[in-house]
């Protein structure tokens, strides 16, 4: 019995057919969702947890994301156009931000303070990316759907987190 | 070296040092219990967003994180600790009959775990360190809070080594012979993986306590990787813990019948392979920082996840397969037969089957959010909590309460003040918690974000579903109460001697011990295995109707 302790011989069984089976499957599917994941920049590239990142001075990025909001916060913001992101207590450097459906936009997300959380809500959507103090995350992202989109804070920033919010409205 | 008494259970030799040490460590667990669930009424509460209770509550955006984080802290660190170091006392002392070597020690890492605890939860309480359990930098604690929780760490490292100690000293002034029990095996591989969690905490947070000291700047995603070798490995500590109470309890449970048809060597070649397989799970935290690259997010994060899925998966085969034998071999054959036979009143049985159940669907969960790609959907929303309270609170604290029901007897000769509380409890907790991992998950499909207190519905209609929350935590804070009322009265008011373990086995006649097959619980964890792998692919599906991100 597991409780007691005892010699070898009591309990090193033969695995039965049935447990060598179980091994097989468990393997399997350990391998099965690796294999996917693994061959998935293969299937569809365009749906991936981006790679680019860069290390970045928050005083001149405070000043770029502060100089893109001042020009196009509620403007639509015309394609080949590269979108600067300041995530701060408690707010973005933005708060609405006009993007044109089907059209393949650059982001630059980065906080000038402590972690935040980067979660685009609305039309279905989930998306989640960290903001990272002094790390700038570079990311395309090509709305299909027009809509209303939210973005919330959704990694513990202090008092005023709840309250972070931003809208990306995607036109036709 | 007499120094003990006979249990009435297997002729258990129990040291009275033994005796005191886990009954200390036992108080201590259900003191945590107590506060991490009084921090749970104004989560749930907070979180429920049902605007007169938040009131009535006095719940805002100040005191809602200190809330939670005095949840976290005293649920996933405190509680599960103290249990868990319970456990392993008892599991090479009791178990290998050998007194604790260097109990003196063993006192002063309880009182260091203690200073600890009451050094962090003075920070919370005054307000100094609403950082959630996660203390992720830039944001603060007071020093306290640091030194506190390095200091219980170190306790709770000093009493895993001790646990090694006594199974050494055992062995060699030949206490016990033979190799260890299974339960013990499980308890030791829980134990390997938890010095590695000691050790990584302790540099977390004395690289956090350097940094508010100003001696060092800080590397926010150092911490981030070093903070989840002890916030995660920590949780296959207590999965591995887990499985090892839940072996217990079958085998209890069923009057030993069950202990025929465990097949130990299967067992504790799977418990092996957890240890093998549990370091590369940090990466799953970092799946979506900026910073570290695509290769270690993918080795570390999600393949090396996905491999550790493989130990779990022979364990509820293990498991499941060990009970389906044990009621077929009194008299059902048919392929589904048996489980109309469960003895669902016998509490160990209960336990063991809801905390499968629960760590089931947990474990399900688990797969879309640990892989690179889905992840971006479920990080940081309520699918990630509700899938660690499936774990945490629906198997493992399930699993560590109905143990304590049965160790608690075994210890003291006492018996339980009520097994039919004990019962209940195990249904209200179960199906508490099994709700409350369901809605959060639900919620979490809708992107409603974790560690947020706001008022969910303002944004999408979807989350106006949190009030159902109340409803699994209600259930399961109920059970909590009831849990921690039967075990205190049991403690300081328990009766003697008599039928230690009345009403809570359940004998089985073994009629046909040669024909014995698992091929019920071979199906049913085939069935969950492809639920699995639906769950899986379907949320790759649901990647592709989002807008195009890379």
């Amino acid at each position: 019995m597991p409780l007691i302790p005892k010699p070898v011989e009591e309990w090193y069984k033969e695995f039965s057919k049935q447990e060598k089976i179980w091994i097989a499957i468990a393997l399997a599917v350990a391998i099965i969702l690796a294999a996917t994941t693994l061959s998935w920049p293969l299937i569809d590239p365009k749906h991936e947890v981006p790679s680019s990142a860069r290390e970045f001075n928050p005083t001149a990025y405070k000043e770029i994301a502060n100089n893109f909001s001042s020009i196009y916060n509620g403007k639509l913001v015309p394609p080949n156009t590269d979108i600067y992101i300041a995530a701060q207590q408690y707010f973005w450097s933005i708060s609405t931000l006009v993007l044109k459906k089907g059209v393949d936009y650059r982001f630059h997300l980065g906080s000038l303070d402590v972690i935040h959380g980067f979660t685009i809500v609305g039309n279905g959507t989930v998306y989640s990316i960290m903001v990272m103090p002094g790390m700038e995350y570079v990311f395309t992202m090509n709305f299909k759907n027009a809509g209303t989109y939210y973005v919330i804070c959704s990694e513990y920033c202090g008092y005023g987190h709840g309250s972070m919010r931003m809208v990306i409205e995607v036109v036709a | 070296m007499s120094d003990y008494e006979v249990s009435s259970f297997g002729g258990l030799k129990i040291y009275r040092t033994t005796k005191h040490l886990i009954i200390a460590n036992l108080i201590l667990a259900l003191i945590s219990i107590s506060i991490g669930g009084i921090a749970a009424i104004f989560v749930a509460s907070g979180r429920s967003a049902v605007p007169s209770l938040i009131n009535f509550l006095g719940i805002n955006n100040i005191n809602y994180y200190q809330w939670l984080t005095f949840h976290g802290m005293n649920m996933l660190i405190f509680w599960i600790l103290w249990a868990e170091i319970a456990i392993l006392y008892f599991a090479s002392s009791v178990l290998l009959n050998y007194p604790i070597y260097g109990y003196r020690i063993a006192w002063f890492a309880f009182a260091a775990m203690l200073y600890g605890q009451i050094t962090v939860e003075y920070s919370i309480l005054t307000g100094n360190a609403d950082v959630l359990f996660t203390a992720y930098p830039p944001l603060a604690a007071n020093d306290l809070f640091y030194i506190g929780y390095a200091i219980f760490v170190f306790g709770a490292g000093i009493a895993v080594v001790l646990f090694f100690l006594t199974i050494y000293y055992a062995k060699i002034n030949e206490a016990y012979k033979g190799s260890l029990p299974l339960v013990t095996w499980g308890a030791a591989i829980a134990g390997i993986i938890a010095l590695t969690v000691v050790f990584q905490g302790a540099l977390t947070l004395i690289y956090t306590l350097a940094w508010r000291l100003g001696l060092t700047s800080m590397n926010v995603m150092a911490y981030r990787w070093f903070f989840w070798g002890l916030g995660h490995d920590a949780q296959y500590v207590n999965v591995v813990a887990t499985i090892a109470v839940l072996y217990a309890l079958l085998a209890i449970g069923t009057g030993l019948t069950a202990a025929k048809f465990i097949n130990e060597r299967y067992a504790k070649v799977a418990f092996a392979l957890a240890a093998l397989f549990v370091i590369p799970g940090i990466g799953h935290h970092i799946l979506v920082d900026p910073g570290f690259s695509t290769v270690l997010k993918q080795a570390s994060g999600s393949v090396g996840s996905h491999f550790l899925s493989v130990p779990t998966l022979l364990h509820a085969f293990a498991l499941t397969g060990a009970l389906e034998a044990t009621i077929r071999a009194s008299g059902h054959t048919s392929l589904f037969g048996w489980l109309r036979r469960i003895p669902w009143t016998n509490p160990a049985i209960a336990a063991t089957l809801f905390a499968l159940i629960s760590m089931g669907i947990g474990g399900i969960t688990a797969q879309p959010q640990t892989t690179l790609q889905p992840n971006l959907n479920y990080h940081n929303t309520l699918w990630v909590p509700g899938h660690f309270h499936l774990m945490v609170a629906g198997g493992t604290t399930l699993a560590f309460m109905a143990f304590i029901y049965y160790a608690l007897p075994i210890l003291t000769s006492r018996r339980l003040y009520s097994t039919k509380l004990a019962k209940l409890q195990i249904f209200l907790f179960g199906i508490g918690i099994i709700i409350l991992g369901l809605v959060m998950t639900i919620l979490g499909i809708n992107g409603d974000p974790r560690r947020d207190f706001i008022n969910p519905s303002d944004l999408l209609p979807a989350w106006s579903l949190t009030p159902l929350i109340l409803l699994g935590a209600g259930l399961a804070i109920a059970g909590g109460v009831l849990f921690i009322l039967n075990v205190a009265v049991t403690i300081f008011t328990g009766k003697k001697g008599g039928n230690l373990f009345d009403g809570m086995i359940t004998s089985f006649e073994v009629k046909n011990e040669a024909s014995i097959s698992k091929r019920g619980a071979l199906a049913i964890c085939i069935i969950v295995v492809a639920i699995l792998l639906t769950v899986y692919f379907l949320s790759y599906w649901r990647l592709e109707t989002m807008p195009e991100l890379y």
